[in-house]
């Protein structure tokens, strides 16, 4: 049972990447294929790739996107090499320096503990963009699971899951998160947690309408024909159908996500200190406003960045992903 | 070709530009329609076929399509030079079409009756306002007229219970049905001029067969002139006076329909035929090769590199239309004399 | 090879709040014949005739309601799990419409080899040749493994449909109008290419089609259905030359014809008034009568049964009384 799962995560991961034409390390590939790597087979994977990533280049909007998502990834990932205090994010205070307007030193200022702004931003940018993303992870997880189930096996299942479904959208995930970091310890964990219960539901409907339709197509029926079991059918001939959409999806509302789980860690809920988060920079620099705008202004400024980036990015491969299909 | 016809198509050449270049779809067309006759296109999909019908009604989706050259006279108006406005009324007036998807063109939510009354009352009308359009439903006597209209209109097209349909939705008519309505709705307003855009392709055989029969004895009776676009060379023999084989954007034959297969010349019309299965002998393997890119089309003549007698002339320059008999035109240097011994 | 006896396939209405049965759609009602192998044997019909169901029957993508089919003497119609999982690796479909029956977002390479994988035909390193010999003998380029359908012609994507399901070698193919949305000059390199991997793999053809003409070139034994039931099964010659229930003349009239011999070879046109009734309400008697020419009295309220005049079948009132 666990080797089971083992290699169905492996074929799903290997199925995203083949299909999006990049070259896959032979080793992966053999143990699920059992073809040898031959000279072909690279050649035209790459022309895939090479071919959705012009289409994809020659839209500016979208490649400012993946330029400011890569941009802010690689600030946070790097944080610790190329922040100008990072100890300022982990804890040291300089009491003397608080409040500094933005200079040379501290392009983006201090706050009231002294700490550089620049710095915790750029650690901050770890915190945001990876529960955001941990967020979706799950939720994806969850709701494509289930939205394939419900779709394909139909009927009672069908009814069941989609009917749960419904109970929890009428959750706001707000409320359920608040209560949830109330009831239980208020740090990051319960916050994705809390926010996965809220939202894996529509990613299972988007899933379970797309399944539902492409049921119906002829080469599900040949795949029958064949003598497919339904598990290699929804994972093997369905599953490459709903890529698309999921990835364009998830890629969206990783904005959404991340504005959400600042407006969590505004409230104080989430993250707690010294660690820095883009809401609670904003939240710590409020009652210092309007003089002392820099505070909350910059990290406010970098959580417009990231949900931009991620829509003009989310944007862009949506339409990658539709001209490959319209060709 | 003399102007007095209907339609005429003089030099029509259509561009396509899209992300992978620019496809010349239709190169260099001469066609014409005369007043009272039935003339196929026929050709296989991809020649451009529906491409020429769609200029010639004008709606030709304009971005991506682009009209290079020439020009579509009718009754001596050039159509590509007409205000967009006049254009609508003389579509509306003069131009009927039956498409080959009937369900395209039927709206889901009306009755047969709102549809017909609404094409016969609002044809060739541009820019009806709401008011007015809504006001039309309280005029009762122009609404009973059209009714009576309709429904003879529905019998001559032999709709057994024309009252019925009038009263249905599009859904709950079959196939044939519906191609019949739309074919009364294209007569409803006795047009001159009708293209049919291979209407009786989605039915079944013997549906189809009504269709494509109703539809001869109405445009017969009326003198309507039809531009009949098929892939299938049988119809076309059954139903057009004259027939125009397109390949690959441009015609490569032309006849009347008895001259044409008594002695069909061109190598793609030959293929064509041969490919057809008949009730005897055996079927051929078709014609080798594929239909070519578009965007980068051989030299010279099209049809070149699939075609069995292909000479070096053929791949410098294309061949123009030649009449070989009276009426027969063929675009092929086999049959100009000149050219065949370079 | 395969023997068909009393085939049915009703499908269940439902309507109403609660969904209960309502009515019945009877696609198939009751269809026998018997296929020689190695033979071709076309189902010729419109819509709601049932052929595309049987087809369906033949491979299992649907279960038959009530019959047999005998395939190799066991009744595969009431196979389940492993018997019927080996049962489809003898029997395979090439579908109507290439562009559909592909997956567009899978590669050729692993279109052609799921049969291979799915019933583990050799090792898995042979598995790969395997597809490549298929790839050649449907003539297409061997890089087109690694393209998307998409890239593909109509005639192209048809061949990997044929290359996909003949790859397993099976004994029976059923062919659901596998030219149908293809040009008429791609048809015939298809249509040819068929013929000539039958004869190769020594395969039974079941053909689905409503073009007679292409009918005659490839079938041995024709079967005319109307509205779930077979109106006439007659050997390809015979069929063409002496037809004989009204349906199949009716049909065989409206050919298009591309020149005159071929016209004197086929019946006068016969004009058919009305619609295809609906598979619902199936009328009482010959099925045929409400449209048919020579109908009688007696055509309305008694189904006439299939009779057997000597290798010809006819299901009519007016051939048994040697009208």
């Amino acid at each position: 049972m666990v080797q089971r799962s083992l290699q169905l995560r492996r074929y799903m991961t290997a199925s995203f990447f083949r299909l999006a034409g990049i070259p896959i390390r032979g080793t992966i590939k053999k143990s699920l294929r059992g073809i040898s790597v031959l000279e072909g087979p690279q050649k035209y994977r790459l022309e895939g790739w090479k071919r959705a990533t012009s289409r994809f280049r020659r839209n500016p909007l979208s490649t400012t996107g993946l330029v400011i998502v890569i941009g802010l990834v690689l600030m946070g990932l790097l944080a610790d090499y190329i922040a100008p205090y990072p100890m300022d994010a982990k804890g040291r205070v300089d009491f003397i320096n608080k409040l500094l307007p933005p200079s040379l030193e501290h392009p983006f200022g201090t706050d009231e503990a002294g700490r550089d702004v620049l710095s915790r931003i750029m650690f901050g940018a770890r915190i945001d963009i990876s529960s955001a993303v941990t967020v979706q992870l799950l939720v994806t997880f969850v709701g494509v699971v289930l939205g394939m189930v419900a779709g394909y096996v139909g009927g009672k299942t069908n009814v069941i899951i989609m009917r749960t479904a419904d109970v929890f959208i009428t959750i706001p995930p707000l409320v359920l998160a608040l209560a949830a970091t109330t009831a239980f310890t208020p740090d990051i964990t319960t916050a994705i947690l809390a926010v996965t219960i809220a939202w894996w539901p529509w990613y299972a409907r988007l899933v379970q309408s797309v399944v539902l339709s492409v049921k119906e197509e002829q080469f599900i029926e040949a795949s029958r024909a064949i003598g497919k079991s339904p598990l290699s059918i929804v994972f093997g001939d369905i599953f490459p159908n709903i890529v698309s959409v999921v990835t364009v999806k998830f890629t969206l509302d990783i904005g959404f996500v991340i504005l959400f789980m600042a407006s969590l860690s505004f409230l104080g809920l989430g993250v707690q200190p010294p660690t820095p988060a883009w809401g609670t920079m904003i939240s710590e620099g409020k009652s210092y406003l309007p003089e002392r705008w820099w505070m909350s202004a910059f990290p406010g400024i970098f959580i417009l960045l990231a949900v931009i980036g991620f829509s003009l990015l989310g944007d862009g491969l949506r339409d990658a992903f539709d001209v490959q299909l319209e060709e | 070709m003399n102007t007095s016809n209907l339609l005429t198509i003089r030099d029509l050449t259509i561009d396509f530009t899209t992300y992978d270049g620019t496809a010349r779809v239709v190169d260099d067309l001469d066609l014409y329609v005369d007043r009272g006759e039935i003339v196929s296109l026929v050709g296989e999909s991809g020649c451009g076929k529906t491409v020429t019908a769609k200029a010639v009604l004008g709606i030709l989706p304009m971005p991506p399509g682009k009209i290079a050259e020439g020009e579509i006279l009718f009754r001596g108006q050039d159509l590509l030079k007409t205000k967009d406005k006049d254009l609508q009324v003389l579509r509306g007036k003069e131009f009927g079409f039956v498409p080959q998807d009937p369900m395209t063109f039927l709206n889901p939510i009306f009755t047969i009756e709102t549809q017909m009354f609404d094409m016969y009352t609002f044809r060739g009308s541009p820019d009806v306002d709401p008011l007015q359009y809504l006001r039309s439903f309280r005029d009762s006597r122009r609404r009973a007229d059209t009714v009576q209209r309709a429904l003879d209109m529905l019998r001559r097209v032999n709709i057994p219970d024309p009252d019925r349909v009038l009263r249905s939705y599009p859904v709950e008519l079959s196939g044939g049905m519906r191609q019949r309505v739309l074919i009364a709705m294209a007569l409803m307003s006795r047009p001159s001029f009708m293209i049919a855009d291979e209407p009786a392709t989605a039915l079944d055989v013997s549906i189809g067969e009504q269709i494509n029969e109703v539809l001869e004895t109405r445009v017969r009776e009326e003198g309507i002139s039809v531009l009949y676009i098929t892939h299938d060379l049988g119809v076309a023999r059954r139903l057009s006076d004259r027939i125009y084989v397109m390949y690959a954007g441009h015609i490569v034959e032309t006849a009347s329909t008895q001259e044409l297969f008594k002695g069909p010349k061109h190598p793609y019309t030959l293929g064509l035929l041969k490919s057809v299965p008949k009730i005897y002998g055996e079927i051929s393997r078709g014609i080798e090769g594929v239909i070519p890119d578009y965007y980068n089309p051989p030299p010279g003549c099209r049809f070149h590199p699939r075609c069995p007698h292909a000479m070096p002339v053929c791949r410098r320059e294309r061949p123009a239309l030649r009449e070989i008999r009276a009426g027969h035109r063929v675009a092929c240097y086999l049959y100009s004399e000149e050219k065949k011994n370079e | 090879m395969l023997r068909v006896l009393d085939l049915k396939k009703y499908f269940p209405m439902t309507g109403g709040l609660l969904k209960r049965k309502i009515g019945e759609v009877k696609a198939v009602d009751g269809v026998s014949f018997d296929v020689m192998k190695s033979d071709t044997l076309a189902l010729v019909g419109e819509s709601g005739s049932g052929k595309t169901t049987v087809g369906k029957m033949l491979v299992r993508i649907l279960k038959p309601t009530s019959g047999s089919i005998f395939f190799a003497n066991e009744d595969i119609a009431k196979h389940e799990g492993d018997s019927l999982k080996n049962y489809r690796r003898m029997a395979q479909m090439v579908f109507q419409d290439p562009t559909s029956s592909l997956n567009p977002r899978r590669k050729i390479l692993d279109i052609v080899i799921d049969p291979l994988n799915v019933h583990k035909i050799g090792l898995k390193s042979e598995r790969y040749e395997m597809v490549t010999r298929m790839m050649d003998r449907v003539e297409l380029p061997r890089d087109f493994l690694y393209r998307y359908p998409h890239s593909l012609s109509g005639g192209q994507k048809q061949r990997v449909g044929i290359a996909r399901a003949v790859i397993m070698n099976p004994a029976l193919v059923v062919l659901d109008e596998p030219t149908a949305s293809l040009d008429v000059s791609v048809q015939a390199n298809i249509v040819s290419l068929l013929k000539e991997i039958q004869k190769e793999y020594g395969l039974t053809y079941v053909f689905i089609s409503h073009n007679l003409s292409l009918v005659r070139n490839i079938a041995d034994w024709v079967t005319v259905m109307y509205l779930g039931r077979a109106m006439e099964m007659a050997p390809t010659e015979q069929l063409f030359t002496k037809p004989m229930h009204p349906y199949t003349i009716a049909l065989l009239s409206v050919v298009p014809t591309v020149s005159e011999e071929e016209e004197k070879l086929l019946p006068e046109r016969v004009r058919l008034e009305g619609e295809i009734p609906s598979s619902v309400r199936i009328p009482k008697g010959c099925r045929f009568a409400s449209r048919c020419p020579k109908a009688h009295e007696r055509c309305s309220s008694d189904e006439p049964p299939l009779v057997d005049l000597g290798g010809h079948f006819v299901r009519c009132h007016q051939i048994e009384e040697g009208a």
